[in-house]
């Protein structure tokens, strides 16, 4: 964020950034066998496209399927530098919202690489919309429309299985812990999404983002299930440290031992799999239904 | 000629200095002498320029001191301090070459090296040139400070007399030291220089000094030729202490001691 | 002094060859000279040339000014301060310039959401040279009375006012969210990645001129070493030098800032080392510390962008890293002088 423009020639490229998706050539993209996907994702995304080969470069979220691993990966999505992905000479960068920081975004942008920008908004149709705008972007618009379709009857099926379930279990999230206050998910989250989508509702609300709680607000939270992404696990010291915590020692979660350790990437990064994720939830907060996922 | 005409100066409503009229003539030694809180100070660095007076003027070989551009007063006048500290580790002969700063321009660079070696050779400090500022004794720094001064009022760019001004130069120095610093201020005395020195001790002032002037309670008692000032009387009412005026046994200058 | 000048060509060289992507020196000049409408020297890829102009060379270019400045001002402040120890840091400049940044980070999203976030982003860099220089002007305004500025007392209100601005940085932090987190560490860290050429040009000669104005301060400097009072005797025009070096370091410092955020220990540690190897004479040492700290930067900005590919490091946890012990050996051996 240091070096950003002074003065409007350079605004006028980052304005240029979000003009871009709309604008990008359609016709030519067939072409492009160079490139660099920022986001697990979108990723994802091109695989279930069968595009992998036009794949020069990943980031570090980028962590399914496993073969994604031979690929050369350049660093995390919100902490890009430039000459690394120069360096693939790619000639076109997917990039996922969010991704950072915008300076390197804008002298990306100044090279002359075609830049097309993903949004990403927590839920179905903004996996939907992912994948259509990744299939457009790599010309697959036919593969795309199945894909789509594919996600879309699973999280109906799932839909339609939840719809006639009256207890909403309350889950708390927790992104990390250790010594400090645990960090939880609040409104507008991917994790919240991730509930709503399974059945469940968010056992804290009233906030937006991830914010340490005072171990008060926890206790007074009462969650029936606790969920912990796969990477907070071990600074949270495990899960039986976890149902240790004196704020949560008495919580119903506790007492019948409900802890759901998943995936980060699968849970939170809303790409293709994201039925499959909300599924699995759903499971473990609703064991009455014998959902196989 | 160095004059102060009618000088008034005030801190925060206590008068420092009453209507003082005094003079520092070219080619001698004047020195001011009085308790502490005299005024003794405030009267060197409002001859020096660095404090302005409420009220009265000071002229500088008949120009007004506030009106002169600060080089030219710096060729014509300078102070050596009690005592200096420097954090850098500049060798002695870049100290003293920081003397010549108002000549830049007007006199080469061979030039003033000449002057600051000339100026260390006056005080006895040639040797010390190339040795670090810090690591010197107080008295060698004193010695090169001196020579500083003397560098800094050097030179033949210029018809004016100099003035040098020194403010209890011998503080904190040993005996050998105190009369090394003095005999300097003197020999540059008989080259024309005018010499204003604030001394604490009566016995230095009566061995080097040519004029004496002694204030109390920023008031001139008195000022004059050293023989007329340097009486007990006289610098029993300055000092309150009662005094025995001596001929000196090895010199003809007044010697005086103490006899409470 | 040829071989800080050595140094300096020798680090461009190293720096604009090596990277993510290897350009060798033939391949630089056939860049440079494509570049200037030259015929090509030799022979070089599109992706090199793209890389050099358009990343490498306005980055090394932003290294080499935001060092020379830096240790410029770093030089000029110890020398006002009449110690080696001092710092533009501690009159206020950067943990200003950091505050407004990080001001403008977390409350922006709150109360200038209305605004297109590309106007947001432009306002940072101001809001950081303005946080740099108001900062100087509130400790300078306490440190002042009767036209005259106490050093002292000057030093003094840098360091309470550099206590509150941490305080302050401290419930920004608590009060941001995630993204906002991230980008105030970023700007506590210093990098110099993401400059663009209108960036640079725009900043170039608010980070050369008052740097070079400085060195034109090198005699009076030399004087105030003195002490005040000496410095005026000597015929320097000390208030006036005081108020320049101040006005001077502000707008240097806080422009570097504003572009890279706080690179911590350069204006410290290079005029120690410029002054081991040339001496105290600011007329010398200045300008080599100008072209060290120019050389040292761009050396720890290639270090910090290729040691850990493909992420970068933050070159103000490089320099840290680097400075912190020297300055502690520095402390020890000026306790030890000091003792003997």
């Amino acid at each position: 964020m240091r070096a950003l423009p002074l003065l409007s020639p350079a605004l006028l490229s980052g304005s240029m950034l979000a003009g871009f998706v709309l604008t990008a050539p359609l016709s030519a993209a067939q072409a492009q066998t160079h490139i660099v996907s920022v986001g697990g994702a979108l990723t994802e995304i091109i695989y279930d496209l069968h595009q992998e080969d036009r794949l020069v470069g990943i980031d570090s979220t980028s962590n399914y399927p496993d073969a994604v691993k031979r690929l050369p990966d350049i660093g995390y999505m919100r902490r890009l530098a430039a000459e690394p992905i120069l360096a693939l000479n790619p000639d076109l960068l997917l990039i996922e919202e969010g991704s950072g920081p915008p300076a390197v975004l804008t002298q990306l942008h100044a090279t002359g690489v075609t830049m097309i920008m993903i949004p990403d908004t927590p839920g179905l149709p903004g996996v939907v919309d992912k994948i259509h705008k990744v299939s457009a972007a790599l010309g697959q618009t036919a593969a795309g429309d199945a894909l789509a379709a594919q996600v879309e009857s699973a999280g109906q099926i799932l839909a339609a299985r939840l719809a006639h379930v009256q207890n909403r279990p309350k889950v708390l999230v927790l992104m990390s812990g250790g010594k400090g206050n645990v960090l939880a998910a609040g409104d507008g989250t991917a994790a919240q999404a991730i509930i709503d989508l399974a059945g469940g509702q968010n056992a804290v609300a009233g906030f937006s983002g991830y914010k340490p709680l005072t171990p008060e607000i926890v206790a007074a939270s009462a969650p029936d299930v606790i969920l912990i992404p796969d990477f907070a696990l071990a600074g949270l010291g495990g899960e039986k440290a976890v149902l240790d915590l004196p704020d949560l020692a008495g919580s119903p979660a506790a007492q019948n031992k409900r802890v759901v350790v998943m995936e980060g990437m699968l849970l939170l990064g809303f790409g293709p799999r994201t039925p499959l994720a909300a599924t699995d939830l759903a499971a473990a907060l609703h064991p009455e239904l014998h959902l196989t996922p | 000629m160095l004059t102060a005409h009618n000088i008034s100066f005030a801190r925060r409503g206590t008068p420092i200095l009453t209507d003082v009229t005094t003079e520092v003539k070219p080619g001698a030694v004047t020195a001011l002498i009085g308790p502490n809180g005299a005024g003794k100070s405030t009267l060197l660095h409002i001859l020096s320029g660095a404090i302005q007076p409420d009220h009265g003027t000071v002229l500088l070989n008949g120009l007004r001191l506030a009106a002169l551009p600060r080089k030219a007063l710096a060729r014509q006048r300078a102070v050596l301090p009690q005592s200096s500290t420097i954090s850098f580790p500049f060798t002695a002969l870049q100290v003293v070459l920081m003397g010549r700063g108002a000549h830049a321009g007007v006199t080469t660079r061979t030039e003033d090296m000449a002057i600051a070696q000339e100026a260390l050779r006056m005080t006895g400090a040639e040797a010390l040139a190339d040795r670090p500022f810090t690591s010197l004794s107080g008295g060698e720094q004193q010695r090169v400070q001196l020579a500083r001064v003397i560098a800094q009022i050097s030179g033949a760019d210029q018809d004016e007399p100099r003035f040098l001004l020194l403010d209890e130069p011998t503080n904190h120095l040993d005996l050998s030291h105190q009369l090394k610093i003095l005999r300097v201020a003197r020999a540059l005395s008989r080259r024309g220089v005018g010499v204003f020195a604030v001394l604490h001790d009566p016995n230095l002032a009566a061995m080097f000094a040519d004029t004496v002037i002694i204030m109390t309670k920023g008031h001139v008692l008195t000022q004059g030729p050293t023989h007329a000032v340097l009486r007990a009387e006289i610098i029993e009412e300055a000092l309150g202490v009662r005094v025995i005026v001596q001929r000196h046994p090895a010199f003809d200058v007044p010697h005086i001691v103490p006899v409470e | 002094m040829l071989m800080l000048g050595f140094l300096l060509v020798a680090s461009f060289i190293f720096s604009a060859g090596l990277g993510a992507v290897q350009i060798p020196p033939s391949a630089i000049l056939s860049v440079l000279c494509g570049a200037l409408g030259l015929p090509p020297l030799g022979q070089h890829t599109a992706l090199q040339a793209t890389v050099l102009i358009s990343i490498r060379l306005p980055r090394i270019l932003l290294g080499l000014m935001v060092g020379a400045s830096l240790s410029a001002a770093g030089a000029a402040t110890q020398g006002m301060f009449r110690n080696p120890l001092a710092d533009p840091g501690l009159i206020g400049i950067s943990s200003g310039a950091a505050l407004a940044a990080g001001l403008l980070i977390v409350l922006g999203d709150r109360f200038l959401a209305h605004l297109p976030s590309d106007y947001r982003a432009a306002m940072l860099p101001v809001a950081a040279f303005l946080g740099g220089i108001v900062t100087t002007g509130i400790v300078y305004r306490l440190a002042s009375r009767d036209g005259r500025t106490h050093v002292t007392t000057m030093l003094l209100a840098g360091v309470a006012l550099n206590a509150g601005i941490g305080a302050a940085l401290g419930l920004l932090i608590f009060l941001s969210n995630d993204q906002s987190l991230r980008d105030l560490n970023f700007w506590l860290l210093g990098s110099l990645s993401g400059v663009t050429w209108p960036n640079l040009l725009v900043a170039a000669p608010l980070l050369i001129l008052p740097a070079l104005l400085l060195l034109r301060l090198a005699g009076p400097l030399n004087g105030l070493l003195l002490g005040e009072t000496e410095a005026f005797h000597l015929g320097f025009a000390v208030e006036n030098t005081k108020r320049a070096v101040t006005v001077l370091t502000a707008l240097t410092v806080g422009t570097a800032v504003a572009l890279t955020g706080v690179i911590g220990f350069v204006s410290l540690v290079v005029p120690h080392i410029a002054r081991q190897l040339v001496g105290p004479d600011h007329r010398v040492m200045m300008p080599a510390a100008l072209l060290l700290g120019a050389s040292l930067l761009t050396l720890a900005d290639l270090l910090a962008r290729t040691l850990a590919l493909p992420q970068e490091i933050p070159i103000g946890i490089l320099t840290s890293a680097v400075g912190a012990p020297f300055f502690l050996i520095q402390l020890l051996r000026h306790r030890a002088a000091a003792q003997s």
